[in-house]
């Protein structure tokens, strides 16, 4: 009776071992049509681009910042008049057909300087972002690398320039030297690299103790040969939201520099420089086509640039949010 | 204490001369390897058995310079080499016997690849390292080469693959392949199987015990498990608290300890032979590094010693019993010492391999 019994229950038993393998099997099988799918954006880089297209804001931002790089380029194509072009029987004019933003103080086109601006805008925000960056990494992997006196040295120095008041001594800098884009770029980078050189150094210090680190070691590259190939390689992703906040900001610089009157020489357009026209009341008062363009050309791609900034820092380290 | 070491060997390929490794820190000073000798012959495996801490690992990183100083202090040797004191080479040097002539594979293939490079860079770049010469291609070819020889299926599509898409034994058939990619003459093994499955295990064993021969290489090889010594290994050096406490081939090692720590090891594993409801262990722990004991560092866990006051005041020195080295006050109480344990499990310990 008891075998008896045994007997169906243990065909039960098989039945559904066998069940459970074939679901099992199944499962293998949907995963290899997933991974058939899934497979071509495996990499790093290609994982980051994918999560960066669903960051809606910095995409938008993104379609934004080219949008208006391309305008720069493209200025003399694009621009309605010559930005530099004085007509002295239309000043001050409000926005017109012949003149869709108005004319400024000497009657030249608003729109067209807006236009021409936009480059100098953009050269200072990218070449100093890419300057301080590129002293910033270099003095940050040397730092966090040898670690040791050189270390102390440079955090030291990094410790001196943050405990600037950095616009102030930018405007001495700037009076000396004269203005012009490049002592501007200049200028900015060297105060703007400690930020980069921070989190550089940060970041090798925990790079450097991995495993694969020493098995590079062991496998004979030279210390240069691991910063370059392995600590740099790691710290690529948080330098590239560093430097697209730099760029934001030395965006700002040039702008605060431009109005200062410490920014490129007149006539050449700049935002800043346009801006500087509201230092007069009746201008900040009756005329808003002088001041309000360059004010909101400003801060939208400051704007865009920090949005990139955060889709990046998304995209590459998605346990970071906000 | 050199008189009663073994005397380097002429044939020697690398040979280890009187090592010491301490480290420096806020604690005091650790003495991690005290006084280690050891000698490996062309074509030969040596084993360095020891728990954690014993310094094995340690001994080793310092022949190729691996570790961090500070807080590392090396002194003793000389480390030969090709004729050459590694110990003494500038860093310039030693990076042109470092994965060219002395390759080394490391314990975790999870940690030792970089993650956001494909593997088949990473031989590439092993490659290049050494011999600029070759051109990208060629490496690529080579790599590709080594990824079948070390039996990873589907090497062209693996070759572009990350780490992350590789499991833990693919990885360490790729970590092979790139110690091997310079036709190395030593290869060392830092407990090539700790991080892996037991099924993977015995591949990854068989896969260097293959890799060799076909490089006639000789290969040191590091792990905690006799069970890995006794499938590979040619010669054994046990480690004990930064010293060498018995140096002999593997075959008197099973058959005939001559340490009362050996006897230990050999006494805990698990056997299939006997119904064990406890294995056997080793009572006490190693001693603290920062404060090494006067006498014999096992002497406090030691079965033979029973508090006799030799042990704990002086060091044993090294000293050759039979066809072994043996570092212990009465290694002529061994044979009882190993009836004893033999009798507390049930089974004459005293297996040799072929037996096995």
């Amino acid at each position: 009776m008891i075998r008896d019994n045994g007997a169906p229950k243990g065909i039960d038993a098989e039945a559904i071992v066998e069940a459970a393998i074939a679901s099992g099997e199944a499962a293998i099988e949907d995963l290899d049509i997933d991974d058939s799918t899934m497979s071509p954006p495996r990499s790093p880089f290609k994982i980051a681009v994918r999560r960066f297209m669903k960051h809606r804001l910095a995409l938008i931002s993104l379609i934004f910042v080219i949008f208006i790089v391309v305008v720069a380029l493209l200025a003399p194509l694009v621009a309605p008049a010559d930005p530099n072009a004085v007509d002295l029987s239309s000043i001050r004019k409000p926005p017109s057909g012949a003149h869709w933003l108005g004319t400024d103080s000497a009657g030249r086109d608003v729109l067209s300087r807006i236009i021409y601006g936009a480059r100098v805008s953009l050269t200072v925000g990218i070449a100093a972002a890419l300057s301080a960056a590129g002293l910033g990494t270099f003095l940050g992997l040397v730092a966090g690398f040898t670690k040791g006196w050189v270390d102390m040295v440079i955090m030291r120095v990094v410790d001196i320039f943050l405990s600037f008041p950095s616009l102030i001594v930018i405007l001495l800098l700037v009076a000396i030297l004269g203005p012009s884009v490049i002592t501007i770029v200049l200028v900015i980078a060297f105060f703007e690299w400690p930020t980069s050189c921070r989190i550089v150094r940060q970041m090798t210090l925990a790079l450097r103790e991995h495993d694969y680190v020493l098995a590079a070691r062991a496998g004979g590259s030279s210390n240069f040969r691991i910063m370059r190939r392995h600590i740099l390689a790691g710290v690529v992703s948080p330098l590239t939201v560093v430097t697209t906040l730099l760029s934001a900001s030395a965006i700002l610089l040039e702008a605060a520099l431009s109005f200062l009157g410490l920014g490129v020489r007149q006539p050449q357009a700049s935002w800043g420089g346009m801006l500087n026209e509201a230092q007069s009341i009746t201008v900040l008062e009756g005329m808003p086509w002088l001041w309000l363009p360059p004010g909101i050309a400003i801060a939208a791609t400051v704007l865009a640039i920090n949005f990139i900034g955060d889709g990046l820092r998304d995209a590459f380290d998605p346990r970071q949010t906000r | 204490m050199t008189s009663d070491t073994p005397v380097v060997d002429p044939q020697a390929l690398l040979s280890v001369e009187d090592l010491h490794v301490t480290f420096e820190g806020d604690e005091g000073t650790v003495e991690a390897v005290r006084g280690v000798s050891w000698e490996i012959r062309p074509g030969e495996v040596l084993g360095i058995v020891g728990e954690s801490g014993s310094g094995k690992s340690v001994s080793v990183s310092s022949v190729l310079g691996l570790l961090p100083s500070p807080p590392a202090v090396i002194s003793g040797g000389p480390v030969t080499f090709d004729g050459q004191n590694l110990l003494e080479l500038s860093e310039k040097k030693l990076r042109a016997v470092r994965g060219k002539k002395i390759a080394m594979i490391f314990q975790d293939p999870m940690t030792a690849f970089n993650p956001v490079k494909t593997i088949g860079h990473q031989i590439s770049e092993a490659i290049r390292v050494h011999d600029k010469s070759v051109s990208r291609s060629a490496a690529k070819d080579r790599s590709i080469e080594l990824l079948s020889m070390v039996g990873v299926p589907g090497p062209h599509a693996r070759f572009s693959q990350y780490p992350h898409e590789y499991s833990g034994g693919m990885r360490q058939r790729a970590m092979i392949a790139m110690a091997i990619a310079n036709r190395q003459r030593v290869l060392i093994a830092d407990e090539p199987t700790t991080a892996l499955d037991v099924t993977i295990q015995a591949q990854i064993l068989e896969l260097l015990e293959v890799v060799r021969n076909e490089t006639d290489a000789a290969m040191i090889l590091i792990t905690h498990d006799l069970g890995v010594i006794a499938e590979v290994a040619d010669r054994v050096v046990v480690m004990y608290a930064g010293k060498v406490v018995e140096s002999t081939s593997v075959l008197s090692l099973f058959q005939n300890p001559r340490h009362p720590y050996t006897l230990g090891l050999l006494g805990s594993l698990p056997r299939l032979e006997v119904r064990m409801d406890t294995l056997y262990s080793i009572p006490g722990q190693p001693p603290d590094m920062a404060h090494a004991p006067p006498g014999c560092a096992f002497a406090a866990r030691c079965s033979l010693s029973r508090g006799r006051a030799e042990c704990r005041e002086s060091v044993p020195e090294l000293v050759k019993v039979g066809d072994s080295w043996s570092a212990c006050h009465f290694v002529d109480e061994m044979e009882i010492a190993t009836e004893n344990v033999s009798q507390e499990i049930g089974l004459d310990i005293r297996v040799g391999k072929e037996s096995q």
